[in-house]
């Protein structure tokens, strides 16, 4: 505690990491709740699907959109990376003083960086088969969740919707004057709303996929 | 007859050389109104004069007989032993330099974190004893009041993961109270001033928001509206910030 910092840093980096970190998580929360909604179409039958992918895709959106989440989630590991405890007496430390206390939004946390690089590897994944099989068609998509992803893409919603709703959960503790049993509660409702809704889709595209 | 309480406590003098740490088992019959500083006092009165633990007061003001009960921090003298379960474990609170068994010094970490954070009213006025004191309005005095509350217990520092990681990390009870510095119109520092001290990761910008402090602290202290104002202040003062300068520039006038 009695270590002197360096004076030649700009004193406001950690201000803007701070920044950076909960714009980015904003932004990607809002990007989980967009794909959610383009993914749910698939209920309404593959054409709906595919038109608004197509749309999507005539206009740019679909291309530029990747880049810019990617870049969004670049940002966001990036700046919320300095968070992550090093090496291994941390990570102990961490779950040992969320342990001790049995401490809800400790352990909130330290899960958070266990759901953090899960989301990291699987997303990436994701992506890349997705991107791989271009372009994004139901019959594709239908085909890969009933053949072989079912339970990777279980797994990626679980961790992405907990990652974002602990996430939320603690900016506005962070940030805002809310009581936080109101905002637990008000950001469980969300999340399991956006996840029946993920579900839904999911369920959509197996039975399509079965049908094929 | 009351309960039997049995109780586990980390015994270990480092400044007895022979003794290695360990736990220890003492069984006392439970008297009603009963509190652990009861409990203690009676064990070492009854069982084992060499057991060290601190109390002074025995009405939460002191803030010296914070320990893990049961693995959470609590204040001896305010946690009844009605309100725990027939065993229960005490370990000192951690972090903080082990004097002997359940006696911690806090008192050296809280003068470094004051000394470190200039944690004091800082005013170019000099004190005269002869005229009257300023007056504050009231709802500006019961704001200052409800920060400086904070006995320095040294609770929500042992229920930090965050100070556990970094130990640079001013922690909650550090950021309340320069907290009372920035709501004091007596102060004199600038908002850039204020910014050098707390906006930094060691500062406000470190606080993750795991709210061990506050689910832990004894005197139930605001301490999440507390972090969530600095952090708001303190990023509109870095983001109107503008180098050296401004130090002076936007020094309060009086």
């Amino acid at each position: 505690m009695v270590r002197a910092k360096a004076l030649d840093q700009n004193p406001r980096t950690d201000m803007y990491l701070e920044l950076t970190g909960f714009t980015s998580g904003i932004l990607l929360v809002g990007f989980l709740w967009v794909h959610a909604f383009f993914v749910v179409t698939v209920i309404f039958g593959a054409s709906t699907f595919n038109t608004l992918s197509r749309f999507l895709e005539q206009y740019y959106l679909t291309q530029v959109g990747i880049a810019l989440v990617f870049l969004i989630a670049v940002a966001h590991i990036g700046s919320v990376a300095r968070r992550i405890p090093t090496g291994f007496r941390e990570h102990r430390s961490v779950w040992r003083v969320a342990g001790m206390m049995r401490h809800t939004d400790t352990y909130g946390w330290a899960l958070q960086v266990v759901t953090g690089l899960a989301i990291l590897v699987l997303a990436a994944i994701h992506i890349w088969v997705v991107l791989i099989d271009w372009p994004i068609e139901a019959v594709k998509s239908a085909r890969r969740v009933q053949a072989d992803y079912l339970l990777f893409y279980i797994i990626l919603l679980l961790v992405a919707e907990y990652h974002s709703g602990v996430g939320i959960y603690r900016q506005f503790v962070k940030w805002a004057k809310i009581r936080r049993r109101s905002l637990g509660l008000a950001v469980g409702a969300a999340i399991a709303f956006i996840l029946a809704v993920n579900v839904g889709a999911l369920w959509a595209l197996f039975r399509l996929g079965c049908i094929r | 007859m009351g309960r039997k309480l049995t109780l586990d406590i980390f015994r270990y003098n480092p400044s007895a050389g022979w003794t290695k740490p360990g736990m220890q088992t003492f069984e006392l019959e439970e008297t009603p109104g009963m509190n652990v500083f009861i409990a203690l006092t009676r064990i070492r009165e009854e069982h084992d004069p060499s057991l060290l633990f601190d109390f002074v007061c025995r009405t939460a003001l002191c803030g010296s007989c914070g320990m893990l009960i049961n693995g959470k921090p609590r204040l001896g003298c305010k946690t009844f032993t009605r309100d725990l379960p027939a065993r229960t474990t005490l370990f000192p609170l951690p972090l903080f330099k082990l004097i002997g068994d359940l006696s911690v010094d806090t008192g050296t970490w809280f003068r470094l974190l004051a000394l470190r954070t200039g944690a004091w009213l800082h005013t170019s006025r000099a004190f005269a004893h002869s005229i009257l004191e300023e007056r504050m309005d009231n709802e500006t005095a019961l704001k200052i009041f409800e920060a400086d509350r904070c006995i320095e217990c040294g609770c929500c520092i042992a229920a930090c993961a965050k100070v556990h990681v970094q130990d640079e990390f001013i922690g909650a009870a550090g950021i309340n109270r320069l907290a009372r510095f920035l709501l004091d119109p007596r102060d004199e520092r600038s908002e850039a001033q204020h910014y050098e001290v707390l906006g930094s990761e060691d500062g406000i910008f470190g606080c993750m928001g795991l709210m061990g402090c506050m689910d832990n602290c004894p005197k139930d202290l605001p301490l999440r509206d507390q972090l969530a104002y600095v952090r708001r202040r303190m990023t509109a003062a870095g983001l109107a910030w503008g180098g050296k300068e401004d130090g002076s520039r936007n020094r309060k006038t009086k």
